[in-house]
């Protein structure tokens, strides 16, 4: 069907599904039922309303004419029979004429005149004409002596039996067959005969009987009958008592009504109707006279008929006659015309059906059609419009613009962020090509040609930052992105995308990169080298410096073990000092500086001074190694050592002669002395002993820092050399007027430790603490476990340990006050020498003193297990 | 064993020199030869016979230790014990110098009333 057609026609627009698209079939039938086949639906209502209004008129006329001519027909019948009867009548009427012209009539007159009449032939159907004698009670014998005279011996009045009054039919022409059965017979005792009978008699009148079965009905099918009288009198009787004095007679016709009505009707085509006659208005079978149908053929038909009812009414009796017409009358005024109207009209108007349903539904479909594609362009101006409005939205709030460009027009298509974006009006912007190019920095225009003219041969992206100048001649940083939009076949290429402004992000990066460069160059051009390493100590990060200082490339470096950069021991100890930081998170080298020694990529080793610090990097330990190669400064400290160690021993050369020849006099080998000369000698020996003690000083310190200085470690017992030093300084104490005293002591305690250093330790305690003991004080010595180590403290009550001194305290040549040095003695170099050693045996030295409440200093050494006894503590 | 009576002083500063004549020769009644560098005292030394040597470490040309050995190289004079005298006297360079053949060091600066007495007993503890 076409209409299919037109609904694959319906296609969606390209961007959106068509969702509507139903079955073509399932929309066919529903459409049928739509309100769109509603037209149809009305035209070919209309039209078989017209149809069937034609069919009606033409059925009506049909029928019309029909009843027209039934009507007509009906009529006729009617009359036909009305019209018989008076015939009838009018015989009748004759036959009493006859008995009133003449005095009697015998029964050859009788015959005479009825077969004048020629009944069959004239009146076809009437029974006979007959006279029935009226016979007044008494006279009944007289009667019957007389007929039987006649020549009929067997005459006699029947019904027999007395009664009132007596008919007897006499004479009945034509006087054969039926009628012969009639002969005497007494109709006034049969009830029916007898009213019209009595009426006749009474009125005068001519009377017809109802229904009666006649006597004639002797073989046969039977028929309905009636009588006819017409009463004959002596005279002209006026009233009614004068009637029934003069009454003579009857003289009636019996009527056997089928034979009667095939009579009267001879003449006419009853084919066409039937009709029926009852006696009376009953519609009963009692009262059927007649029915035509018993004549012929039932009519099978069903169909309506014409019918009519008549009465008619004679001589004081009613008869019903109830005609209908036949199929055969009906189908006289059926035309099959009137019947092929319904189908042509009905083709007619399925005709006009599909017709107008075709157009209607094209329409129709063409309008939904339509109202769909509105719709959905609506639909789909709505989405376009609410993305555009996003993109706007969204593109002028991140300050976006979008562009379009047709490279063969050379037009471009700028949204309003773009103009902001390249600070102009659109009114002075001509959206071209030129005028865009026009607007590029000069340096990049070239660049930005290229890569476009790249994008649109075959890459299909375009991808780039460049500079822009502005009207007013600032120059901006662009980002620019755009892609090749894949065309319909035809359809001319463009490329769409967006500008924006990314100066400040440039200027950001720059300004990042230039810092980064900046804190590169620094980390680069630092003289120091940073290594870092992580906690399982591979390299991290190895810095120019210490490429220099290691002469190692960074990659020869990057995630090794950074113990290869260590001689022994280190290298095999430094794993092992990371462990034990990993485990007991005590930084021994962390935070402090340390002389270390490292090793070059050529195996030459060099002394480095090392700063370590510890960073969380992501959750991970990372530290930081800040190496100094002072391999000069170590030169030059040896330098200055050995002339330290020149000049030592250039000093106590002298030194020697002094002390000997002051100690010779002092002796008395060269004989006595004056009195007045022993205190002089006595100043000179104390200040030689000074001198010698401060060179002893710096020759032990340039040892320590040599490294030469030479420890002889034992395993003993502690206290013993507590008391050793308690008892070498005790002269020195007294001197100051201090007193040194024990206050606690641990006698099962075990050092390792050169028992002359740790008596130089203990001394130069002790002898600070006198020194700077107020005269009478004590100095507090005490020996304590403290964990695993054991801690010697002297305490003195002495001024205390300045705060801006304390920092400084364990370094070469501090002394807190030079004002103190000349009075209390001392190098400078004591605690810094009493540092190192006990640095050396494992142990540390540490003081607390606050200004003004003393000082305590001591100094701890690991326990170590006896050699006898299990292991201790 | 026989007395101590013969040392031989190698020592190149005079003052010390001078001394060391009264410490040992004062005080403690040696005979005292003293001479002024190594060179001077291998060309003295067998010639003045001494019980005991006592070398100066630390002098120019010639120091202790080389003396030592040249001197050792005398027959005379190999049996004769020497004695170092420095200003280095830690331990292990005690040993060190035992080791070159000295029987003992004594430190400097020395108490020049007690040199004799620790030279006597440095002598007594070799013969023992």
């Amino acid at each position: 069907m076409a209409r299919l057609d037109f609904l694959f026609l319906m296609h969606s627009p390209p961007d959106l599904p068509d969702t509507s698209m139903e079955g073509p079939m399932r929309e066919a039938v529903r459409g049928l039922f739509s309100r769109r086949g509603l037209a149809a639906w009305i035209v070919l209502g209309i039209s078989l309303l017209f149809t069937i209004a034609v069919w009606r008129t033409l059925l009506q006329r049909e029928t019309d004419a029909a009843t027209r001519q039934f009507n007509l027909m009906a009529g006729e019948i009617v009359i036909d029979i009305k019209e018989r009867l008076r015939q009838h009548e009018q015989i009748l009427l004759g036959g009493a004429g006859l008995f009133d012209a003449s005095m009697s009539v015998s029964r050859n007159e009788w015959r005479a005149y009825i077969s004048r009449l020629n009944l069959s032939k004239n009146y076809p159907g009437i029974q006979g004409v007959g006279f029935s004698e009226w016979i007044a009670s008494g006279g009944l014998a007289r009667h019957e002596a007389r007929i039987r005279a006649e020549g009929f011996p067997a005459y006699a009045v029947r019904p027999p039996g007395e009664r009132e009054a007596y008919t007897a039919i006499i004479y009945l022409e034509p006087f054969v067959e039926r009628n012969l059965a009639a002969f005497g017979y007494d109709m006034f005792s049969e009830a029916v005969r007898n009213k019209a009978m009595r009426a006749a008699a009474t009125t005068g009148q001519t009377s017809i009987s109802g229904k009666v079965k006649l006597v004639q009905e002797t073989h046969g099918k039977p028929q309905a009958g009636f009588l006819m009288y017409v009463p004959v009198y002596r005279g002209v009787p006026a009233t009614e008592e004068e009637r029934w004095r003069d009454l003579l007679g009857f003289v009636y016709s019996p009527y056997r009504v089928n034979d009667l009505m095939r009579g009267i009707l001879s003449q006419r085509n009853v084919d066409l109707l039937d009709f029926t006659i009852h006696d009376g208005n009953a519609d009963t079978d009692e009262a059927l006279m007649y029915s035509s149908a018993d004549e012929h053929l039932p009519d099978r038909s069903n169909r309506q008929r014409q019918s009519v009812s008549e009465r008619i009414e004679a001589y004081g009796h009613a008869w019903s006659v109830r005609l209908h017409s036949r199929s055969s009358f009906d189908a006289r005024f059926q035309s099959p015309l009137t019947w092929l109207v319904l189908p042509l009209g009905g083709a007619f108007g399925l005709a006009l059906f599909a017709l107008t349903w075709s157009l209607t539904s094209r329409r129709e479909q063409a309008m939904a059609l339509a109202q769909r594609m509105t719709a959905r362009s609506r639909e789909n101006e709505q989405r376009l419009r609410e993305s555009n409005e996003r993109l706007k939205l969204a593109t002028g709030f991140s300050g976006i613009g979008v562009w379009e460009y047709h490279p063969d027009s050379g037009d471009l298509i700028w949204d309003e962020q773009m103009f902001v974006v390249y600070h102009v009006a659109p009114q002075e912007f001509s959206a071209n090509y030129d005028a865009w190019y026009s607007r590029l920095h000069r340096d990049d225009r070239a660049r930005l040609e290229a890569e476009l003219a790249e994008a649109l041969a075959g890459q299909g992206r375009f991808d780039s930052s460049f500079r822009i100048v502005l009207p007013d001649g600032e120059v901006r940083h662009i980002k620019g992105d755009g892609y090749l939009a894949q065309s319909a076949d035809g359809a001319a290429p463009r490329m769409i995308g967006v500008n924006y402004d990314i100066t400040e992000q440039k200027r950001t990066e720059e300004a990042l990169a230039e810092s980064a460069r900046q804190n590169q160059a620094i980390f680069d051009n630092v003289v120091d080298g940073i290594i870092t390493i992580n906690s399982a100590g591979l390299v991290a990060s190895f810095n120019l410096a210490a490429e220099r200082i290691f002469a190692y490339r960074p990659e020869e470096v990057l995630g090794r073990n950074v113990n290869m950069l260590m001689p022994e021991p280190y290298h095999s100890q430094h794993d092992g000092y990371l462990d034990n930081y990993r485990a007991t998170r005590i930084p021994r080298v962390i935070g402090i500086g340390r002389e270390v020694v490292g090793r070059r990529k050529d195996g030459s080793v060099f002394p480095l001074d090392l700063a370590v610090s510890e960073i969380q990097h992501r959750g991970q330990p990372l530290f930081i190694g800040i190496v100094r190669d002072i391999t000069e400064r170590k030169k030059a400290e040896r330098m200055k050592s050995e002339f330290v160690s020149t000049v030592s021993h250039e000093l106590r050369t002298p030194l020697t002669s002094i002390a000997g020849s002051l100690g010779l006099l002092a002796g008395g080998a060269l004989g006595s002395l004056p009195a007045t000369a022993l205190p002089m000698l006595e100043i000179a020996t104390r200040n030689c002993d000074r001198l010698s003690r401060l060179i002893d000083d710096l020759l032990d310190m340039e040892k320590i820092e040599a490294g030469k200085l030479h420890f002889d470690l034992g395993v003993q017992p502690l206290m013993p050399l507590v008391e050793h030093a308690l008892q070498a300084n005790q002269g020195y104490a007294a001197q100051h007027k201090v007193t040194l005293r024990l206050s606690t002591r641990l006698d099962d305690v075990w050092v390792k430790v050169d028992a002359a250093r740790l008596g130089q330790i203990l001394s130069n305690f002790l002898s600070n603490a006198a020194k700077f003991s107020p005269p009478g004080e004590v100095v507090e010595i005490t020996v304590q476990r403290s964990g695993g180590s054991v801690r010697i403290e002297v305490r003195d009550r002495g001024p205390g340990i300045p705060d801006d001194f304390k920092a400084r305290i364990f370094e070469k040549f501090s002394q807190a006050d030079s004002s103190d040095t000349r009075q209390k003695g001392g190098t400078g170099l004591g605690l810094a020498i009493t540092r190192e050693l006990a640095a050396r045996m494992e142990g540390k030295v540490g003081y607390e003193s606050q200004a003004g409440a003393g000082a305590m200093f001591y100094v701890e050494l690991p326990v170590q297990d006896s050699p006898d006894s299990g292991p201790k503590g | 064993m026989g007395q101590l009576q013969r040392i031989l002083y190698v020592e190149d500063e005079p003052d010390i020199q001078a001394i060391a004549r009264v410490a040992l020769e004062a005080v403690g009644g040696f005979v005292v030869n003293i001479c002024g560098s190594g060179e001077q005292a291998l060309r003295e030394a067998e010639g003045f016979r001494p019980n005991l040597i006592m070398l100066d470490v630390m002098m120019p040309g010639m120091d202790g230790p080389a003396t030592l050995k040249a001197l050792r190289q005398q027959p005379a004079l190999a049996a004769v014990p020497v004695v170092f005298i420095t200003a280095k006297v830690q331990a292990s360079e005690v040993a060190a110098y035992k080791d070159l053949g000295a029987v003992d060091v004594i430190p400097k600066p020395f108490d020049p009333m007690r040199l004799a007495s620790q030279v006597g007993e440095i002598w007594t503890r070799c013969h023992d």
